[in-house]
C-alpha cells in the first residue's frame, strides 16, 4: 500500500514518469490530453482555413491537397474525441479527484493505473508517428467505414489505416483499465461513513461512464479486429464482394459510439454540479433524481445507436424506433438540466471563473441538445445527415463537454492540483474570448447546414451544385472566429504557465467548499492525508441555516444532516 | 376508435405501412431478422451484466452501509 | 431540522484512524476487477458472434461453406469441449476445497490445469489439421469467421492457463493470496462459459 513509504522521497522518475500515484497518473493523463490538444488545433485550422480560402497556401502548412484534407478532418475528430475528451475527462479528472473525493490514497490497483497511462502514452506515440509513414495518416473520417478504410486500394494509406486501428485499440484497453479501477475504488475504498449517496456526484458520473464505456466498447473491439484482418490479412469481413458486410462495422461502430457521447457527456455533468453548488452557496437540488437521471440516461444510449445510421439503408421501421428511442434519452438529460436550473435559483451566486464556465456549459449544451432533437427524428435527418448542420449540433454538444467543462474543472481544482490561484482576469479574458469566438464559429455552420452544405467537401471544383458561393462568406466568418479562438487559448496557455510558478499560494480549501478533496493540503502529498477522513454528510450542505458557515465539510465532525435523523455523527468504528 | 382499427390494421399488415416500396417488396429477409435479433442481444447482454453486478454491489453495500448509523443526509 | 450545535472541532477528529486508509471492501476488490473485466471481454465475443450471425444471415445461398471438401470437426471438438467444462468444474471443487484447507486444494487445481492444457494443445492440433487440408484465414468468410473467433478464445484459453499455473504455483509454495485465485478462476470460469456458445455457433 502506497501510504507506508510516504515518508520517503522518490527519485525524479518514480515521482513522475513511473509513478503509481493516482494524482500523478492524474495530471500525465491531463497534460497529454492538452498536448494532444494542441495537435487536434492545428489540424483544424489548417482545414478551416482551406474552407475559407481553398486552393490558397496556408500559413505554417502550405497548399492542402484534397488527401491532406481528409486526413486534417479525420485527425481532428479522432484526437479530440479520444484524446483530448477521454483524458481529460475520465483519465484526467477520474484519476485526480476519485481516491481525494472517497478518501482515500490511492487507487485499488495502483499498477493496473499506471499500466493505463502507459498504454494510453504508448496510444498517442501510435497516432502521431501515423503522421509521419508513407502514404500518410488514415484519412477515412473517424467513424473509418469500410470499404473505404479497409482496403488500402482505396484509401491509399497503407500504413496510416492500420496505425489509426491500431492506436484506437490500444486506446480502449488503456481507458479499460482506468475503468476497472474508478468502479472498483468507488465501490471499495470509500471513507469511512460515506455512503452510496453521500458521493459526489460528479464521481457518480465518472463511475457511470465507465461502466457505460465498458458494456459498450467490446463489440466495437471485435469490430475492430477484423477490421484490422481485413487492411492486413486481407479477409473479406467488410467486402461485399467477397461475402462481407460493410453496414456491419457502422452498426459495431455506432452501438459504442453513440454510448461513448454520454461517456463524456456524464463527466462533464459531474463536474459542472461540483462547481455550481460550491459557488451558488446551495445545495445541490435534488441529488438523487441527477444520480437516476443520469442511470437512466446510460440504459437508453444503449437503444439509440441506429440514429446515425438513417441514411444507410437500414429498414424503415427500425428507424422510427431508433428515432422514438432517441427523443426519449432527451428527456432523462433535460430532467438532469433542470435540476441544475432548480440548484442556481435562489443561490448567492459568486461569478468566479469555474463558475462562468459551469453556467456557459449548461447554456451552450442546451443548444447542442435541442440541436439533436432534430437529428433524431429520421425524417429530418434524411435531409440534414452529412451537412455541416451536424457539425454544428456535435460541436454544441462536444465543445462544451470537452472544453468547457474541463476548463471549469481545471480552473476550479488547479488551487488544489498545484498549490496555487489562477489569475481571475486573465481567467475571465479567456473565457469570454473563447465563448463568444465559439459561437461566432458555430452558429452560422447551422445557417450552412440548413442550405445543405456538405461536410468533408475538401473543394466545391468538382461539385459545383453543392458549392452555394452565397455562402462563402459565412464559412469566412467561421474560420476568423476560430482562429481567434484558438489566439484566445494562448491567454490559457500564459495563465496555467505563469500561475503555476508565480500564483498566489492556495490555502487548503480556497473555495470553502465541502467535498474531501479539500481537507488534503494544496497540493495533497503522496497518500492524500495526514489523517484518513471520516464522512459525516452528505456532499452539498451548504448555507444550512442553522449554521454560521454557510458549508459544511463532509470531514467535519457533528450533528448529522437537517433531516431530523438520530443525532451524533455517525458511528465510525464499524465502517471499517 | 378509428386509431384503434388503423393500428390494428397496421399492425396485422405492417408491411401497408411502409413507405418504400422496396422495403415491402424485401419482406424480413434473414438477414434483417439477423440485425435485429443480434441488436436485442448486444443491448440486453450489458444491461443484464450491469443489472446482475450491481444487484450483488446493491446487496453488499446496504450490509456494509447498514453497519453505519445515522441516516442518509441528502 | 435539528438545533446546530455551533462550531465544531477540526478535522483531525480523535475517532479518525491512522495510515494506511481502512478499506471498506463491500465485495472482493479482485472479483469485482476481474468481472468488470470479464463482462467487457463477453461483450466481445457478443460482438463477433452477432458478426457471424449476421453475415451468416446476409450470406447468398451456397456461399456459407469452407472452399474445399471439409466441414469445421465438430464432433471432434465435442471432445476438446468436454475437457474443458470438466476442468471449469474442477476449478469449481478447488475453489470449495481452498476454502476449507488451502493445501488440499493444491492437486485439484494442477488437474484443472492440464485439462484446459489439454483443450488447448487439441485446438492447436485441430487447427494444423485444417490448414493442411488448404482452409486459410482468407479462403472464405466462413473461415476467416472460424479462425477469428476460435483463435480469440483459444488466446484467452492461453492467458488464463498462465494465471491458473501462477496461482497453482503459489498455491505449492503457500504464498496464494485468496484474492489472486479468485481473480483467475473468474476469468477461467468466463473462458469456460463462452466455449459451448461458440461452439454450438460456430461449429454447426
Ligand atoms: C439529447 C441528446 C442528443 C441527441 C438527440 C442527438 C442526436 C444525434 C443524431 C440523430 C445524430 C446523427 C445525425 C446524422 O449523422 O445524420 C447525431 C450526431 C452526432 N452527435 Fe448527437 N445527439 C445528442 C447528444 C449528443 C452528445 C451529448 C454528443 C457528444 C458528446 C453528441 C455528438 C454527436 C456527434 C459526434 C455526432 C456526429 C457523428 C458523425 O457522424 O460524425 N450528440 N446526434
Ligand atoms: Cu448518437
Amino acid at each position: 500500500m502506497s501510504a507506508h513509504d510516504a515518508g520517503r522521497d522518490p527519485g525524479f522518475v518514480e515521482k513522475y514518469l513511473y509513478s503509481t500515484d493516482h494524482k500523478t497518473i492524474g495530471l500525465q493523463y491531463m497534460l497529454t490530453g492538452m498536448a494532444m490538444a494542441l495537435i487536434g488545433a492545428f489540424t483544424v485550422y489548417v482545414f478551416r482555413m482551406q474552407a475559407a480560402y481553398p486552393g490558397s497556401s496556408v500559413p505554417l502548412f502550405g497548399r492542402v491537397a484534397a488527401a491532406d484534407y481528409n486526413y486534417l478532418v479525420t485527425m481532428h475528430g479522432t484526437i479530440m474525441i479520444f484524446w483530448v475528451a477521454m483524458p481529460v475527462l475520465i483519465g484526467g479528472f477520474g484519476n485526480y479527484l476519485i481516491p481525494l473525493m472517497l478518501g482515500c490514497d490511492d487507487m485499488v490497483f495502483p499498477r493496473v493505473n499506471r499500466l493505463s497511462y502507459q498504454i494510453f502514452l504508448l496510444s498517442s506515440v501510435v497516432l502521431v508517428a501515423s503522421f509521419f509513414v508513407p502514404g500518410g495518416p488514415f484519412g477515412g473520417a473517424w467513424t473509418a467505414y469500410p470499404p473505404l478504410s479497409a482496403n488500402s486500394a482505396y484509401s491509399l494509406t497503407p500504413y496510416g489505416s492500420t496505425l489509426w486501428l491500431l492506436a484506437v485499440a490500444l486506446e480502449f484497453v488503456a481507458f479499460l483499465l482506468g475503468g476497472i479501477n474508478f468502479i472498483t475504488t468507488t465501490m471499495n475504498s470509500r471513507a469511512p461513513g460515506m455512503k452510496m449517496f453521500d458521493i459526489p456526484i460528479v464521481v457518480w458520473m465518472i463511475v457511470l461512464a465507465s461502466v457505460l464505456f465498458m458494456g459498450s466498447v467490446g463489440p466495437l473491439v471485435a469490430g475492430a479486429v477484423m477490421l484490422l484482418l481485413d487492411q492486413v490479412v486481407g479477409t473479406g469481413f467488410y467486402d461485399p464482394s467477397r461475402g462481407g458486410d460493410p453496414v456491419l462495422w457502422q452498426h459495431l461502430f455506432w452501438f459504442f459510439g453513440h454510448p461513448e457521447v454520454y461517456v463524456l457527456l456524464l463527466p462533464a455533468m459531474g463536474i459542472v454540479a461540483e462547481v455550481m453548488t460550491v459557488f451558488a452557496r446551495k445545495k445541490l437540488f435534488a441529488y438523487r433524481t441527477i444520480v437516476y437521471s443520469a442511470v437512466g440516461t446510460g440504459i437508453i444510449s444503449f437503444f439509440v445507436w441506429a440514429h446515425h445510421q438513417f441514411v444507410a439503408g437500414i429498414d424503415p421501421r427500425m428507424a422510427s424506433l431508433f428515432s422514438v428511442t432517441t427523443l426519449i434519452i432527451s428527456i432523462p438529460v433535460a430532467e438532469m438540466f433542470f435540476v441544475y436550473i432548480a440548484t442556481l435559483y435562489g443561490g448567492s451566486i459568486r461569478l468566479t471563473t469555474p463558475m462562468l464556465w459551469a453556467l456557459a456549459f449548461v447554456a451552450e449544451f442546451l443548444l447542442g441538445g435541442v440541436t439533436g432533437i432534430f437529428l433524431g427524428s429520421a425524417g429530418s435527418d434524411i435531409y440534414f445527415h452529412d451537412t455541416y448542420f451536424i457539425v454544428a449540433h456535435f460541436h454544441y454538444t462536444f465543445f462544451p463537454i470537452a472544453f468547457i467543462a474541463a476548463f471549469a474543472g481545471i480552473t476550479f481544482w488547479f488551487p488544489k492540483m498545484f498549490g496555487r490561484m489562477m489569475d481571475e482576469t486573465l481567467g475571465k479574458v479567456h473565457f469570454w474570448g473563447t465563448i463568444i469566438t465559439f459561437n461566432v464559429c458555430f452558429l452560422p455552420l447551422f445557417v450552412t447546414g440548413t442550405a445543405g452544405d456538405h461536410r468533408r467537401v475538401f473543394d466545391y471544383s468538382g461539385f459545383a451544385e453543392l458549392a452555394t458561393p452565397q455562402m462563402q462568406n459565412l464559412r469566412i466568418l467561421a474560420t476568423w472566429a476560430l482562429l481567434a479562438m484558438l489566439a484566445f487559448q494562448v491567454v490559457f496557455l500564459v495563465n496555467f504557465v505563469y500561475s503555476l510558478f508565480k500564483g498566489e499560494a492556495a490555502e487548503a480549501n480556497p473555495w470553502k467548499a465541502n467535498t474531501l478533496e479539500w481537507l488534503a493540503s494544496s497540493p495533497p502529498p503522496h497518500g492524500n492525508f495526514e489523517t484518513m477522513p471520516v464522512v459525516y454528510r452528505g456532499p452539498y450542505e451548504y448555507s444550512v441555516p442553522s449554521r454560521d458557515d454557510d458549508y459544511w465539510p463532509q470531514y467535519e465532525p457533528g450533528d448529522t444532516a437537517d433531516d431530523g435523523a438520530p443525532s451524533g455523527p455517525r458511528s465510525v468504528e464499524q465502517g471499517a | 376508435m378509428r386509431v384503434v382499427v388503423a393500428t390494428a390494421i397496421l399492425g396485422l399488415a405492417p408491411r401497408a405501412a411502409l413507405a418504400c416500396s422496396a422495403c415491402a417488396l424485401a419482406g424480413i429477409s434473414d438477414n434483417a431478422a439477423a440485425y435485429v435479433s443480434m441488436s436485442l442481444v448486444l443491448t440486453a447482454l450489458p444491461l443484464g451484466m450491469v443489472l446482475g453486478v450491481a444487484t450483488w454491489l446493491y446487496r453488499n453495500i446496504r450490509r456494509a452501509d447498514r453497519h453505519a448509523t445515522g441516516s442518509i443526509s441528502s | 431540522m435539528r438545533a446546530a450545535t455551533g462550531r465544531l472541532p477540526g478535522p483531525m477528529d480523535a475517532t479518525a484512524r491512522a495510515l494506511p486508509a481502512p478499506r471498506r471492501e463491500v465485495v472482493p476488490t479482485s472479483v469485482l476487477g476481474m468481472l468488470l473485466l470479464v463482462g467487457a471481454e463477453v461483450m466481445f465475443f457478443a460482438g463477433l458472434i452477432s458478426a457471424f450471425t449476421i453475415t451468416q444471415a446476409g450470406a447468398r445461398p451456397g456461399t456459407w461453406r469452407l472452399p474445399s471438401e471439409p466441414v469445421l470437426p465438430a464432433a471432434a471438438t465435442a471432445f476438446n469441449t468436454t475437457a474443458l467444462l470438466a476442468s471449469g468444474l474442477l476449478l469449481v471443487r478447488a475453489g470449495r476445497q481452498y476454502r476449507r484447507e488451502p493445501a488440499s486444494a493444491t492437486n485439484t487445481v494442477l488437474l484443472a490445469w492440464v485439462l484446459g492444457a489439454v483443450f488447448v494443445v487439441l485446438q492447436g492440433r485441430e487447427w494444423i489439421g485444417l490448414l493442411g487440408q488448404g482452409l486459410t484465414i482468407r479462403s472464405s468468410t466462413l473461415g476467416s469467421f472460424f479462425y477469428l473467433i476460435v483463435g480469440a478464445h483459444g488466446l484467452h484459453a492461453a492467458g488464463a492457463l498462465v494465471g491458473l499455473g501462477v496461482a497453482w504455483w503459489r498455491l505449492r509454495q503457500g504464498t496464494l493470496s485468496p484474492g489472486f485465485l479468485l481473480g483467475a478462476q473468474t476469468f477461467w470460469y468466463f473462458v469456460v462459459g463462452v466455449w459451448p456458445v461458440i461452439y454450438g455457433r460456430v461449429y454447426f
